[in-house]
């Protein structure tokens, strides 16, 4: 089973899906990098806005993140989330994960606040570790 | 049972579509929203600006529903990203 990505900013490898998620009830489309650098599948500070998340409704992480500066960012989690694909074959492939981050930067001033919003979503190890990941010229490519 | 309800899978379906749009169009783009963000939709920019919250908001106000629509910043230059 191929899923197919593009070659978006920067070169990097990124994947369309469906995220799903049933407290706080969440169905939208997100495209998120291909990060294997990344421990964990990723919700940004944009994507947020976009999904209309309410940190407040949302469960605090105890497990630092690491940011811009290497400054601690506030994280928060989602729990037993789906994550839809398009296959190579035109099916959806749906992955589950137990739980998601979802990131809270406190940008110190509007330049931050500008390089913030940039940051994508990204698909963490937690769910790459289930394929293997390549990269053509055009495309990233997980396969199992 | 399908994986995804019909309503969604045609909101993933416009939206895979218009990330499509955007990552094609990007050189012009680039030339007419350089360091901004576009909103695309339906094979066009429907909105822009710099404020990507600001952007959002107001698409929010004017469609209600934006999950199909591919919000993204245009960058002035070539970039690295090291995540």
């Amino acid at each position: 089973m191929r899923i197919y990505g593009g070659r978006g900013r920067g070169n990097l490898g990124y994947i369309n899906a469906y995220f799903m998620c049933s407290k706080p009830e969440i169905h939208d489309p997100i495209r998120f990098y291909v990060d294997t650098g990344a421990s964990r599948t990723t919700i940004a500070d944009r994507d947020v806005a976009r999904l209309e998340l309410n940190y407040e409704e949302l469960e605090e992480s105890e497990i630092p993140v690491i940011g811009i500066g290497c400054k601690r960012v506030k994280n928060y989690l989602l729990r037993d989330v789906a994550v839809v694909f398009r296959t190579s074959g035109g099916s959806l492939h749906i992955e589950r994960l137990p739980q998601v981050t979802v990131l809270k930067h406190e940008p110190e001033d509007e330049e931050e606040r500008q390089i913030v919003d940039q940051l994508p979503s990204l698909l963490g190890v937690d769910l790459l570790d289930k394929y293997s990941v390549r990269f053509t010229a055009k495309h990233v490519v997980l396969e199992k | 049972m399908s994986v995804l309800k019909t309503e969604y899978k045609k909101e993933f379906q416009t939206f895979v579509k218009n990330m499509r749009w955007f990552q094609s169009n990007y050189e012009k783009l680039r030339r007419l929203y350089a360091g901004q963000y576009v909103a695309v939709n339906d094979g066009k920019v429907v909105t822009h600006g710099d404020d990507a919250r600001a952007l959002i908001e107001k698409l929010r106000g004017e469609y209600g529903d934006i999950g199909a629509f591919v919000i993204e910043f245009v960058s002035k230059e070539k970039i690295e990203l090291i995540l």
